[in-house]
């Protein structure tokens, strides 16, 4: 017989945060790669990315989390023209 | 101590009643919009806010469905939280009663009961409970004041229940038993509190700590596991209800069980019928027993949770029931009631003749005479073992 | 004012891993709104697709306690 699961008390979830334990890096067909050489840290990346997906240390753009990201390429596009520290690669490749 | 049946006696309406019982229970919030016939439970209890005689915090919205909306909000904050309403007040509500009880909220509703449009019509029949009879609210209905009092204290520990935490529906009869004044027994506050304890929300909305999701979205993988988590906490309340009764009558003397019984022990035919209408089918079942006709009365009090076994299980000496709704179900085939005795006495064997009448829509009398018509045609199945029309509208 | 690098070092209470498609507009509104908050934040929603995507049983993207309500009782002008 299978064991009856418990499950919260009227769908309430009962703890905030979870989804960032759920992976949505596998929906992502094109993968943004930062040139940090490149980058001036001025965080429109950070602040458009809609999977709060750009790693920040220090007020510093620091990577991505390529569990969340899902590959849209906002912050490839956001990134200033002057700039142009993100590139989209196919993730096949 | 327990006060007796003679102490504090006062003479309310079924309104006041309520409102009284609300003051007492002192509810952290409440949110509504008056409507009529239940008008009065609002007005009397926006008084005793206005009087300070509570420290409830009273909200007054613009519709039913912001009322219940907000007392949903209130109740997942964490609050204890009651309402009033009545037919098309409720009929708003509908989106969120459901609400209500799959976020299991032990929120207590006084309805009084009125009649549906269209036709307009402010008068008692039980079309609104009855249509919200599948929402997942515990309904508890009541034969008069007394009883309608009575029942907002129980439905608070019912719906509260740890077994239970579903909302709760106090019925009463619209202008038979809201606006009419009766000698009660009042219980004294400091009774009532320690008869329904305090409240503790298994999770709050304001618990920023823990931040819990309420009303999350649920796909075909969890959703029948919550609907199952509820409909068995509603299998529970009966329980809970027998439990808390139980409470009732040792505490202040006045004894409640699911359903009432009268003179229903060696009857071959009896009445089932909600409400107010139970007292007149009385008077004319004393009539029919002078003359030793063997008739009774059955008058379910919950009616969600329906106890069908206890239900099947007094009526089962009975040849002929007559099942009197004052709701139809436009199904053409009767009554919700009816639906429901009848179903609960399909196993029994031998099986009962089981006949609806829709009686009293929209407020229109029932009689002595008309009690006495209904007990008579069952008499008559009783002993022919046919019924000649199985659903028809009387007091007409 | 605030800048982004100071904004970057609050707590994120909109996490990553929510259902919302790639690239949708709402969750950098949400999370500069949720930034925008002084002291604890609850939130609620009207059903929409911000609330849906974000409160898939078990997960919720949401780090701070929310209420979803139904559609109906969203203001209306």
């Amino acid at each position: 017989m299978v064991e009856k699961k418990e499950y919260p008390l009227g769908g309430v979830i009962p703890k905030g945060g979870t989804a960032h334990d759920y992976s949505t890096g596998g929906w992502r067909k094109l993968r943004p790669v930062v040139d940090l050489d490149k980058c001036t840290s001025c965080l429109i990346c950070w602040v458009m990315c809609p999977d709060s997906a750009v790693v920040t240390e220090e007020g510093k753009m620091a990577g991505f989390d390529l569990e969340h990201c899902k590959g849209c390429g906002i912050c490839a596009a956001e990134c200033p023209d002057k700039v142009k520290a993100i590139k989209m690669v196919e993730e096949a490749e | 101590m327990a006060i007796t049946a003679t102490k504090g006696q006062t003479g309310l309406t079924g309104n006041s009643a309520v409102a009284y019982a609300m003051k007492q229970i002192n509810p952290d919030v409440c949110a509504a919009y008056p409507i009529t016939p239940s008008t009065q439970i609002v007005e009397d209890f926006s008084g005793y806010v206005a009087d300070g005689e509570v420290t409830t915090e009273l909200i007054t919205v613009e519709s039913e469905h912001s009322a219940m909306s907000a007392c949903i909000g209130a109740a997942a904050a964490g609050a204890r939280v009651m309402t009033a309403t009545s037919s098309q007040g409720l009929a708003l509500m509908w989106e969120m009663l459901y609400i209500a009880s799959g976020m299991r909220l032990p929120i207590v509703l006084a309805n009084v009961n009125r009649a549906l449009s269209s036709p307009i019509n402010i008068h008692c029949d039980h079309s609104d409970s009855m249509g919200a009879r599948d929402s997942g609210w515990v309904q508890l209905y009541s034969e008069t004041v007394q009883e309608a009092y009575d029942n907002v204290f129980m439905a608070v520990r019912i719906a509260e229940h740890k077994d239970v935490l579903l909302p709760a529906m106090v019925c009463l009869d619209g202008f038979i038993t809201s606006h009419a004044i009766e000698n009660i027994s009042l219980i004294e506050d400091q009774e009532v509190r320690q008869f329904i304890g305090s409240y503790n929300a298994k999770a709050s909305l304001l618990d920023t700590d823990k931040a819990p999701t309420f009303g999350a979205m649920t796909l075909p993988d969890t959703y029948i596991e919550f609907k199952r988590q509820q409909s068995e906490a509603m299998t529970r309340a009966k329980g809970a209800a027998i439990e808390v009764m139980k409470d009732f009558g040792k505490r202040f003397g006045r004894e409640y069980g699911l359903f009432e019984t009268y003179r229903l022990e060696d009857a071959e035919a009896a009445i089932v019928v909600l409400n107010s209408a139970a007292g007149t089918t009385k008077v004319a079942v004393d009539a029919l027993r002078k003359e030793g006709k063997k008739v009774g009365l059955l008058r379910p009090r919950l009616f969600r949770p329906f106890p069908w076994q206890e239900i099947a299980g007094a009526l089962k000496g009975c040849k002929a029931i007559t099942v009197l709704d004052r709701a139809d179900s436009m199904n053409a085939f009767g009554g919700p009631v009816f639906s429901e005795v009848r179903s609960a006495l399909y196993d029994l064997d031998p099986r009962p003749r089981v006949m609806n009448r829709i009686y009293g829509l929209g407020g229109r009398d029932y009689k002595v005479k008309d009690a006495v018509e209904v007990f008579n045609e069952a008499l008559k199945a009783a002993e022919t073992g046919r019924v000649e029309t199985l659903v028809k509208y009387i007091t007409l | 004012m605030a800048t982004l690098k100071d904004l970057s070092k609050q707590q994120e209470l909109f996490s990553g891993g929510h259902r919302l498609c790639a690239g949708c507009g709402i969750p950098p509104i949400v999370r500069l709104v949720l930034r925008a908050a002084n002291g604890p934040v609850v939130t609620t929603t009207a059903t929409e697709y911000l609330e849906v995507g974000t409160t898939i049983y078990p997960y919720t993207a949401w780090r701070c306690p929310g209420y979803t309500r139904p559609s109906r009782t969203r203001p209306r002008p």
